[in-house]
């Protein structure tokens, strides 16, 4: 009764048209190593990663960029030491983070790296929120959100 | 449109592996097509319609149809057709022939293939196939417990 199961598998292949404001932001890590965000100039709240328009005062924010510190504080964070499908996320385990940089209003998601990770329950334990953290930027740089990471600043 | 420095695209794959698991119901029609060659649908008691491909209960009374199993025809019309010149991910070559098919008495359609159609020159094709046209269930030689088991043919020729 009910045995029968059909197993397949869908290959999707997508193309992600990023947009000018989120182009610019790569094409910056990637030619000249910086971080750049958004300001408003009305509330005067720094975005990172950079929005297109302040979605408080309705204010395009093409023209205002803001060059960021490398530097920030840690939001959040978990440690992941499951596999998941997409082609791309690191081998687990490994951390993600919320982290706000050079004194951006909001966070932007990356990965936190050069931990020891093979006592993920201690390295929960001992990980505190509110961690100054610093961007480090790849050698070889292709336009990604990849070509930069996150670590611990005293380390 | 021109391509712009300033403005990037990234290409990504999402890769999802699932499993289909078919039920009570679509296990057995599936094994009757596999084990018997033979169309199985199921019958309401309280309508009376036919229900191809089977469901387990009618959403019309919402009277289990557990039991109330019934053999079709294998021959039946053609309800609707398009022909697919373009090819999609994990799908057969084009050209090929999808419809909609009352097979038997049954009240309800039946997505399939439909073979047999030369599809050489697919505009001339399509003048050759019209809705309500008469077709015919092909059973494989070898079933293997899929809706591919048969397949659809036109009657005439």
């Amino acid at each position: 009764m009910g045995s029968i199961e059909v197993s397949a598998r869908w290959e999707v292949p997508f193309s992600h048209d990023i947009g000018e404001t989120s182009s610019k932001f790569l094409i910056e890590l990637r030619d000249h190593a910086r971080i750049m965000g958004t300001k408003c100039p009305e509330c005067g709240r720094v975005f990172l990663p950079p929005r297109a328009f302040c979605e408080r005062c309705f204010i395009p924010l093409k023209d205002h960029w803001v060059e960021l510190e490398p530097r920030g504080t840690l939001e959040a964070f978990t440690i992941v030491t499951d596999a998941y499908a997409p082609a791309g996320l690191p081998r687990p385990p490994y951390v993600i983070c919320l982290v706000k940089l050079g004194g951006s209003d909001t966070a932007i998601p990356q990965t936190l790296q050069g931990l020891d990770l093979s006592d993920p329950r201690r390295v929960a334990r001992e990980l505190k929120v509110g961690a100054p953290v610093k961007a480090v930027f790849k050698e070889n740089r292709e336009g990604r959100i990849t070509d930069f990471h996150i670590e611990l600043m005293n380390v | 449109m021109a391509q712009r420095a300033d403005l990037l695209e990234i290409p990504g794959t999402w890769d999802l592996p699932w499993t289909y698991a078919a039920g009570e119901v679509g296990s057995r029609y599936i094994e009757e097509l596999r084990d018997n060659a033979r169309m199985m649908a199921t019958k309401c008691p309280g309508c009376g319609r036919v229900l191809l491909p089977p469901k387990s209960f009618c959403e019309r009374c919402f009277v289990s149809l557990k039991g109330h199993w019934v053999e079709l025809e294998p021959s039946g019309t053609l309800e609707a057709f398009a022909i697919v010149t373009i090819p999609f991910p994990e799908q057969r070559e084009p050209p090929y022939v999808v419809g909609y098919f009352k097979i038997g008495n049954a009240s309800t359609n039946i997505l399939h293939f439909l073979e047999g159609v030369d599809l050489s020159d697919p505009d001339k094709a399509r003048e050759k196939l019209h809705i309500g046209m008469p077709v015919k269930v092909i059973f494989k030689e070898k079933r293997e417990g899929r809706m591919t088991d048969f397949y659809i043919v036109p009657a005439e020729e």
